[in-house]
């Protein structure tokens, strides 16, 4: 199975769980997968948006038990 | 295609317009945007180095003192933040640092220089310029 990096950013609000992502997809290698934890909802709808616009991969984006976990692919 | 640069100019020394502008900041130089941000009028003593001052001059409502509470990033660690990211300038305006007698070593070290209205405005011209 592939490796997958988590960001665990439960507690934070927005863009606090985005600026997490965007440090991890800096310090990473094409191809790294990750999956950001988060508590808000709101960053949830907004991870995505910055994926599509950056240009990476939106795997998924589940929901469980108040847990959001968006998973993205580096691409570049 | 959208713009590769973006300016802002921040004014105002509530607490709510400068994370806001912050935000937008970090997310624009993560997207391999310029931003070149003016800071002048009441939000330059927000970024003084001296907390009895920056927090004097800082007007919290309710979602500020709430964003506050949470324990998240302030504004100036998603200026910083925003500087790590990408190519973002950040200038103290001439005239608030005049009148004030302060140099740059008295604000907040996110700051590149000290720039006057018009050479902002030859930086920004025809690019999409937000104010805070």
């Amino acid at each position: 199975m592939e490796d997958v990096k988590v960001i665990d950013a439960r507690g934070s609000y927005c863009p606090g769980p985005l600026m997490e992502l965007i440090k991890g997809i800096r310090q990473e290698p094409v191809g790294t997968t990750f999956e950001v934890w988060s508590s808000d909802a709101g960053s949830a709808k907004d991870i995505p948006e910055w994926v599509a616009r950056a240009g990476h991969e939106l795997v998924q984006n589940t929901e469980d038990e108040g847990i959001f976990k968006v998973q993205v692919k580096k691409l570049r | 295609m959208a713009e590769e640069t973006m300016n802002l100019m921040l004014i105002s020394g509530e607490y709510s317009r400068l994370h806001a502008a912050a935000m937008l900041s970090a997310v624009a130089s993560s997207y391999g945007k310029t931003v070149n941000i003016f800071v002048s009028m009441e939000a330059l003593p927000a970024f003084h180095r001296d907390p009895q001052i920056s927090e004097a001059s800082l007007i919290k409502g309710p979602v500020a003192k709430k964003i506050g509470e949470t324990g998240g990033q302030n504004f100036i660690e998603l200026f910083q933040q925003a500087k790590d990211f990408g190519e973002v300038t950040i200038y103290a305006c001439g005239l608030v640092m005049d009148v004030y007698h302060w140099t740059l070593a008295d604000l907040n070290p996110i700051f590149d220089e000290v720039m006057g209205v018009a050479g902002f405005l030859a930086k920004a011209e025809g690019q999409p310029t937000f104010t805070f």
